[in-house]
C-alpha cells in the first residue's frame, strides 16, 4: 500500500490509482502537444478532466493544484496566464454553486458561457485583433469542449467512489437519477456539438490548403495581369468563393512591403509545409505568394475568405449551441423539481407519525405526488391509531391510579393490633409480606367476618384521620390458619381534599343549569311587575284613580323588585365558595389539582393538556378552592372552544391546552392557551361581564369568567383573555402579585 | 259587545291577582284558580272562551292540566288553550298531541299588548260565529 501524506492536509492511500493517473496525464500531455485541429491542445481538451476529477475526489486544494499544473503549458503557448485563470475561476465557481449536488457539466456550461465568453472576447479584441466570427467560434469550442469533459468527469465521479480516509476505490452501487441524467444529456448534446465543430474546423484547414492551389490558377487567369500597377490593391473574385479577396502585384524584391500593405505576417508560396497550417491564426495572418514571372509576384490575402468560412461554421453550430443551452436550462429546472420532490418526500418520511397532516405540499412529479399522497394517508391513519392508543393508555392509567388495585394472598386480620396482614402478589416482584393498619372504627366489623368464605368489606386506613377508604375482597377462608387464601385490595378515591375539589368543580359545572333556573326565577317577578304597571296605567287612564288601588299597585311593584333582588342575592352567594379561606400555597399545586381533576373529562373529550411549571415558585396566600375553580373553568372554556372549532373543521382536530406558569419580578403568571376557535371579537370587550356567553342556551351561564374576575380582583391580581396571534385559539392569562402578603 | 270568559290557572298569587285585574280592565270576565283541580272544577261548571295556564304549577305540569281540560265535554276548542311559561328552553315540538293542537305558548313576561290581542281575538271569534 502506498501512503502519501500531503502538506495540504489530505491523505491519499491508493495502490493503483496514482500511477494510472500519472500515466494518463503524461499520455494526455504528449498527445495534446501535437496540435489538434488548429489549437494548442491540452488546455482545451484534457486539462479540465484532470482538475475536475481531482476536485471531486480530493477537494478544492487538490483541484486547484492540478488546474495550475495542467494549465501551465499554456503560458508557453499563449504567452499569458489567461487559461490558468480560467481554470482556477472554473473550479471556484463550481465549488460555489455545487451546494445542492449539481453536476459539473451544467455548472461548467454556464460558467464557460458567461464568464469565459466575456473574458475570452475581451482578450481576443484587445491583444490579437481577431475577427469577431473567429473569436466566437473559438469561444464556443471552449464551451463545448469543457462541458463535454465535465460531463465525462461527472460520469466517472458517479461511477467511481474514492474513499480518501481509508484509501479505497470502489464502484458506486446506486447512482443519483438526476446527476446521471444531467451528465448523459450534457455528454450527448455537448459531445455532438463539439464533434461537429471540431470536424468543421478541421475541414476548414483542408479547404484552405486546397483553396491555395485554386488561387494560383485564378491569378494566372487574370486577363490583363501584366498591366497591373504595383502597390495597387485589387480585388479578386473567384468562382465558388463568396468573398472577394484583395491582392497586389509586386516585384519579387519588394515582397515584404507589399505583403505588409495587405496586413500579412507570413507569405506562403505553397511549396514547403509550415507546421502552422493547422492553426486558425495562421490562415488569418498569411498571404499567398503566386510568382507570375521573374519580375512579378501576385500576393493574395485570403482573410476575407477565411472569415467567410468561419461565418458558415458559426451558422452551423449556433443552433446546436441553442439546443445545448435549452437542454441545460431544462436540466436545471428538472434537477430542481427532482430535489423538491425528494425534499417533500423526505420531509414526509421524517415526520411520519408525528401528527396529522392536513395541508400537504405538492411534489412536482406526478409519481412522487401520488407516493406522497398515499404516504400521508398512511401517516394519518397511523396517527389516528396512535392517538386512540394513547387515549386508551391514559384512560387505563387513570383507572389504575384511581382504583389502585393490589392482588393479595394469605389475608388475615390481626385483631389485637388492628392490622390487616397479607402477602402482596406482584407479577414483577413476586410475593412480599405486607400489612395495613385498619381504623379503629372499622376494626370491630372485621372481627365479625372471621369464618366467612367470601367477604367484601369497606374500611378506612388507621392513623391518618380516616381519609383513605379501601375495599377488600377475599375468599377461600382457611380455618386452620384463620386467613383467606386470596383476594384483592382496592384503594377508593375518597380522600377529603379530593371530595372538596369534586364538590366545587361540580358546582361550577352546575352553573349552566343554575343560570337557567335563575332566569326562570327572575321572569316571574318581572311578569308581575309588568302586569301591575299595566294595571296602574289603566287606572290612571280612566281619569279617576283610586289612590288606595294605585298605592297597592306600586306596593306590588316594590315588593316584586325586592323578590327579584333576593333571588339574585341568593344566587351570588351560591356561586361563591362559602368559606374559602386563604392558605399559603404554591400556584403550581393548584394547577396540578385542577388538571388532575379535569384529566378524565379531557381524555374523554380528546383534549391533551400540557404543563410547564417551574419548580421554584414561591408560596402565596390564596383562596385555594377559588383559584382551582378559575383553572377548572378556564379548562372547560378551552375545551368548549376546541369543540366549537371541531364543529367547523372536523372532529379529527387534535385538541391541546397548554398551561404555563412563568415568574416575573413582581408577579407570577399562569397562561392557559388553547387551540380552539378563539374569541369572537364582538364579545371580547364584555367577556368578563355576567351572563355573557357564546355557548348554546342551557350550556353556559356566562357567569364563569365573571366569577373568575371577582376572585382575581379579591387577590389583587388580574385576568385577561386574548386570541393567539400566531395560531388559532385563545390564551387566558392570570396574573398574581408576589409582593406584600395578604 | 260580547264579553269573553277567561280562565286563569296560575300558582303565584301576585301574578294571578294582577293578571285577573288587567284582563277585567280589558273587558273580560275572568275566573282564576291556583291548580289543576280548581281548573277542572271551574271548567265543569262554566264554559270559557280562553284558558291561560301556567306551565310550572306547584304540583303539576300545565300541559297535563290543559290535556285533562280538553277532554271535558264543555271544553273550549283546543286552539283557545294557552300555556304560560318563564322557561326559555321549553318548546312545543315533541310535547305530544296536546301541544300540537293547542293555541300556543306565551313566554313570560307576557306584555299587555299580547293580552289585549288575545281578548280581542276571543271577541272577534264569538262575533263571527253569531
Amino acid at each position: 500500500m502506498l501512503s502519501v501524506n500531503y502538506p495540504q492536509g489530505f491523505r491519499v492511500v491508493m495502490p493503483f490509482l496514482w500511477p494510472i493517473a500519472l500515466v494518463a496525464l503524461m499520455l494526455a500531455m504528449a498527445a495534446s502537444s501535437v496540435r489538434l485541429v488548429a489549437a494548442p491542445g491540452f488546455d482545451f481538451y484534457l486539462g479540465p478532466l484532470f482538475y475536475l476529477l481531482a476536485y471531486r475526489w480530493f477537494g478544492v486544494r487538490a483541484g486547484l493544484i492540478t488546474a495550475v499544473v495542467t494549465m501551465l503549458p499554456t503560458l508557453w503557448w499563449w504567452g499569458q496566464p489567461t487559461a490558468i485563470l480560467f481554470a482556477v475561476g472554473h473550479l471556484l465557481a463550481i465549488r460555489h454553486f455545487s451546494g445542492e449536488d449539481r453536476g459539473l457539466s451544467t455548472l461548467t456550461f454556464f460558467y464557460q458561457s458567461a464568464i469565459g465568453l466575456l473574458m475570452g472576447l475581451f482578450f481576443m479584441f484587445s491583444s490579437h485583433q481577431t475577427p469577431v466570427e473567429v473569436a466566437v467560434v473559438m469561444m464556443l469550442r471552449r464551451v463545448l469542449c469543457e462541458t463535454l469533459l465535465a460531463a465525462i468527469a461527472d460520469i466517472i465521479v458517479l461511477a467511481v467512489l474514492v474513499d480518501t480516509s481509508r484509501g479505497k476505490v470502489r464502484r458506486a452501487r446506486n447512482l443519483g437519477l438526476q446527476q446521471i441524467l444531467e451528465a448523459f444529456v450534457s455528454l450527448a448534446v455537448a459531445g455532438a456539438a463539439a464533434l461537429f465543430l471540431l470536424g468543421e474546423l478541421n475541414h476548414v484547414n483542408d479547404r484552405l490548403e486546397l483553396h491555395q492551389k485554386d488561387v494560383g490558377a485564378a491569378v494566372m487567369a487574370i486577363p490583363n495581369l501584366r498591366e497591373l500597377r504595383p502597390e495597387q490593391v485589387y480585388s479578386l473574385k473567384m468562382h465558388g468563393v463568396d468573398a472577394p479577396m484583395s491582392f497586389v502585384a509586386t516585384a519579387p524584391g519588394s515582397l515584404g512591403t507589399a505583403s505588409r500593405s495587405l496586413g500579412c505576417r507570413w507569405l506562403d508560396a505553397g511549396q514547403e509545409e509550415p507546421g502552422d497550417r493547422d492553426r486558425i491564426g495562421y490562415w488569418l495572418n498569411m498571404c499567398y505568394a503566386v510568382p507570375v514571372s521573374a519580375a512579378q509576384t501576385i500576393i493574395v490575402s485570403p482573410k476575407s475568405h477565411v472569415i467567410n468560412l468561419y461565418q458558415q461554421i458559426l451558422r452551423g453550430v449556433l443552433p446546436l449551441m441553442a439546443y445545448l443551452a435549452v437542454a441545460q436550462i431544462a436540466l436545471l429546472v428538472f434537477g430542481n423539481a427532482v430535489r423538491r420532490s425528494t425534499h417533500v418526500l423526505s420531509q414526509a418520511l421524517q415526520g411520519f407519525g408525528r401528527g396529522y397532516v392536513s395541508t400537504r405540499p405538492t411534489a412536482p412529479f406526478r409519481e412522487a405526488d401520488q407516493l406522497l399522497g398515499s404516504f400521508i394517508a398512511a401517516n394519518n391513519e397511523f396517527v389516528a391509531f396512535e392517538r386512540q392508543r394513547e387515549h386508551l393508555m391514559r384512560t387505563v392509567e387513570e383507572l389504575r391510579s384511581a382504583i389502585d388495585l393490589k392482588l393479595l394472598s394469605d389475608i388475615r386480620f390481626d385483631a389485637t393490633r388492628h392490622e390487616l396482614r397479607y402477602a402482596k402478589v406482584d407479577p414483577a416482584m413476586g410475593r412480599r409480606g405486607s400489612s395495613l393498619a385498619v381504623h379503629s372504627a372499622d376494626a370491630a366489623h372485621f372481627e365479625t367476618l372471621a369464618g366467612q368464605n367470601e367477604i367484601m368489606v369497606e374500611f378506612r386506613r388507621g392513623r391518618d384521620h380516616g381519609d383513605h377508604w379501601y375495599l377488600l375482597l377475599a375468599r377461600d377462608y382457611d380455618e386452620e390458619s384463620g386467613s383467606w387464601r386470596y383476594g384483592c385490595l382496592i384503594r377508593l378515591r375518597t380522600a377529603k381534599a379530593f371530595q372538596t375539589q369534586m364538590r366545587h368543580g361540580a358546582r361550577l359545572m352546575e352553573l349552566g343549569g343554575m343560570a337557567s333556573a335563575l332566569s326562570h326565577e327572575l321572569r316571574q317577578p318581572l311578569f308581575t311587575i309588568s302586569l301591575a304597571a299595566e294595571n296602574a296605567l289603566l287606572l290612571l287612564e280612566k281619569g279617576d284613580p283610586d289612590p288606595e288601588r294605585l298605592t297597592a299597585k306600586f306596593g306590588r311593584i316594590v315588593e316584586q323588585v325586592a323578590r327579584a333582588n333576593a333571588i339574585i342575592q341568593h344566587t351570588s352567594a351560591y356561586t361563591r365558595t362559602e368559606r374559602d379561606e386563604r392558605v399559603a400555597m404554591e400556584l403550581g399545586l393548584a394547577v396540578h389539582n385542577a388538571v388532575r381533576f379535569m384529566r378524565p373529562v379531557m381524555t374523554e373529550r380528546h383534549v391533551d393538556m400540557q404543563l410547564a411549571i417551574p419548580d421554584d415558585l414561591p408560596t402565596m396566600l390564596l383562596p385555594k378552592v377559588g383559584i382551582e375553580q378559575i383553572i377548572v373553568n378556564a379548562l372547560q372554556n378551552a375545551a368548549d372552544s376546541i369543540d366549537a372549532r371541531r364543529e367547523t373543521e372536523g372532529a379529527q382536530l387534535a385538541g391541546l391546552i397548554a398551561l404555563e406558569v412563568t415568574r416575573a419580578d413582581d408577579s407570577i403568571e399562569l397562561i392557559v392557551r388553547d387551540n380552539g376557535a378563539g374569541l369572537d371579537p364582538a364579545i371580547r370587550s364584555n367577556a368578563f361581564n355576567a351572563f355573557c356567553t357564546t355557548k348554546p342556551e342551557g350550556k353556559g351561564t356566562g357567569l364563569g369568567l365573571f366569577v373568575c374576575r371577582q376572585i382575581m380582583d379579591e387577590v389583587g391580581g388580574s385576568i385577561a383573555i386574548v386570541n393567539n396571534i400566531d395560531a388559532p385559539g385563545a390564551s387566558l392569562t392570570l396574573r398574581f402579585p408576589v409582593h406584600g402578603g395578604y | 259587545m260580547y264579553t269573553p270568559h277567561i280562565l286563569i290557572v296560575e300558582d303565584d298569587d301576585a301574578v294571578r291577582g294582577e293578571l285577573v285585574e288587567l284582563l277585567r280592565a280589558l273587558g273580560a270576565r275572568v275566573a282564576s284558580v291556583a291548580d289543576g283541580e280548581g281548573a277542572m272544577d271551574a271548567a265543569r261548571e262554566q264554559s270559557f272562551d280562553l284558558v291561560l295556564c301556567d306551565y310550572k304549577l306547584k304540583a303539576e305540569n300545565g300541559l297535563d292540566v290543559l290535556s285533562a281540560l280538553s277532554a271535558l265535554p264543555s271544553a273550549p276548542d283546543p286552539s283557545k288553550l294557552f300555556l304560560m311559561s318563564a322557561h326559555r328552553d321549553i318548546t312545543m315540538s315533541g310535547q305530544g298531541d296536546m301541544a300540537a293542537t293547542m293555541g300556543g305558548l306565551l313566554q313570560k313576561p307576557i306584555g299587555g299588548a299580547t293580552l289585549r290581542k288575545l281578548v280581542a281575538a276571543a271577541v272577534a271569534a264569538e262575533t263571527s260565529r253569531c
